[in-house]
């Protein structure tokens, strides 16, 4: 089957799941579908994921947001009753391919999570950790360096520069999210994944890791689940929404807040009873 | 205006959208009677009917300050999206045109006072009650559409502003004709040619209100567009 013929039988997400000329893909996702044993997760996604784009993945609770975003590293491996069927394809590669390492695979898509969670080392170590891991740093004063533009990139430098080795754990929640997201971009990967990554913060450190990743777009393509509308609104490029395992509506972040077009989609970010 | 869709989970955002609309919708009614008032006076050549008009116009403009303030708590407290904010700020913007019907009211209501205070008798009078008739008629039925979010019924609003127009100028024209014929107090005369104006602009603001119908309704921006274009949206 070609791609076009492929395209025009696409399931029912309405909008713009798949990218045309003017953006370039990272991810290509065709008739996903996810099961843990019985249950099924994921059912039939189609989606085209930007690259240097964020694109925020919204629906309500279980819906598959993290199952989905799991399906783009790799992470559902570890589930011993998660079966992933269908295609996933980083710059026209397909990532469940048997050759594929999934270790370097997870350095190319590294992960942030909802709590944050720092291994019980000093600062220093947990940026260190992932290049020594992938022989990424030659020298001590090249690792030096790059676990200080990490921090830097972070938002982190100023407040931890001389504190690195104390244990990661001393640090506030806000404080251990951006070392987490400091010891994701040490790898020099090329897509971030965010999971719920402001759950656990205040104001002020949300709006911190919002500014960083309007920066990190210039390099990287992020794909972030949210629960705040408001944060997805204000960090994203793309809106996908989720409801019981479906995409229901893909969309430029602005049509999605402003006329989205699924009756659905509306109900969810209106606040409404469906 | 909220009732023809779904519940929030919040109560308190449903009754305040409620409010809202409960405000913007008084507010058309007010403007349509003093329109009404104004067109009566002048028909009638009720002096106080005229004054009247006048001195109602502060408190259009105080519920105007009103609406927009709950238009920008509601921004400012519920962060409102998609149907939500384009009602919201399509009332914020539609309150705007209600004021300006309300001044343009008052405007014909002075008129009337400074004619009746010179002894001229408006000429044409039977034109410019049918004119206004017809405008009355459109503002009350865009009215009507906002509060059904009904956006071919808006449209029907909007196409009827090219008649008015023919008449307004057909009004001037008659005007002009009539005073000249009378060749008495030429000057004082004149402002009777701002009472067609102020028609034709009540019916642009209705136009107005109707392009804030369907960009509730369907999200679709028509604003400066043709009739054609906008029948396009509204049946899409
Ligand atoms: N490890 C697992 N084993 C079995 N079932 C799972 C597992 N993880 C998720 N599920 C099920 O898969 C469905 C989707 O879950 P998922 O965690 O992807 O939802 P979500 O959209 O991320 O929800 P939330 O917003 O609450 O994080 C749910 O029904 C959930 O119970
Ligand atoms: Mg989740």
């Amino acid at each position: 089957m070609t791609t076009v013929e492929r395209d025009n039988e696409l399931s029912s997400t309405v909008g713009k799941p798949l990218l045309d000329g003017a953006d370039d893909v990272k991810f290509s996702v065709r008739k996903l579908a996810v099961h843990y044993a019985e249950l099924q997760a994921v059912h039939d996604v189609n989606l085209d994921i930007g690259q240097r784009q964020v694109t925020a993945l919204i629906g309500p609770s279980g819906c598959g947001k993290s199952t989905f975003l799991r399906c783009l590293n790799r992470m559902n491996d570890i589930i011993a009753s998660c079966v992933v069927q269908g295609e996933v394809h980083l710059d026209q590669k397909d990532i469940y391919a048997p050759q594929v390492d999934v270790v370097a695979l997870r350095a190319r898509v590294g992960m942030v999570f909802q709590k944050p969670n720092p291994f019980p080392k000093s600062i220093y170590d947990n940026i260190a950790y992932g290049p020594r891991l992938h022989g990424q740093a030659d020298s001590p004063s090249a690792l030096d360096e790059l676990v200080e533009t990490s921090l830097r990139r972070a938002g982190l430098w100023a407040e931890v520069k001389d504190l690195l080795h104390r244990p990661a754990t001393s640090l506030s929640g806000g404080q251990q999210q951006r070392l987490c997201i400091a010891r994701t971009i040490a790898i020099q990967p090329e897509v971030i994944l965010m999971d719920e990554p402001c759950s656990a913060l205040d104001p002020i450190a949300t709006a911190r890791i919002e500014a960083l990743i309007g920066e990190l777009k210039c390099d990287y393509t992020i794909v972030i689940v949210t629960h705040s509308m408001q944060q997805a609104s204000r960090v994203s490029d793309r809106t996908a929404y989720f409801h019981l395992g479906r995409l229901l509506e893909v969309n430029a972040t602005d049509k999605i807040f402003m006329a989205p077009e699924h009756p659905g989609t509306e109900d969810y970010i209106t606040g409404r009873i469906g | 205006m909220t009732d023809i869709r779904s519940h929030h989970i919040s109560p308190g955002f449903d009754a305040e959208l409620e409010h809202l609309t409960g405000h913007f919708q008084r507010l058309g009614g007010m403007v349509a009677q003093q329109l009404q008032d104004s067109l009566r006076a002048l028909v009638t050549t009720d002096r106080a009917q005229a004054e009247n008009v006048c001195a109602r116009d502060q408190e259009i403009n105080e519920r105007d300050v009103a609406i927009d303030r709950l238009c920008m708590s509601i921004l400012a407290r519920r962060q409102p999206a998609a149907n939500d904010l384009r009602l919201v700020t399509s009332v914020g913007h539609a309150t705007f045109d209600l004021e300006r019907i309300g001044d343009e009211a008052a405007k014909i209501a002075r008129i009337c006072v400074e004619m009746f205070d010179a002894g001229i008798s408006p000429p044409v009078v039977d034109q410019i009650q049918a004119a206004g008739e017809m405008v009355l008629d459109m503002l009350r039925d865009v009215l009507d559409a906002f509060a059904r979010l009904d956006s071919v019924a808006a449209y029907e609003v909007a196409r009827r502003d090219a008649l008015l127009d023919v008449s307004c100028e057909e009004i001037i024209e008659a005007t002009l004709q009539e005073l000249i014929a009378r060749e008495q107090n030429l000057a004082g005369s004149l402002r009777m040619l701002w009472i067609p104006r102020a028609l034709e602009r009540i019916g642009d603001h209705s136009c107005n209100l109707a392009e804030h119908v369907v960009f509730v309704a369907k999200g679709e921006y028509v604003r400066h567009m043709s009739l054609r274009r906008m029948a396009k949206r509204v049946q899409s």
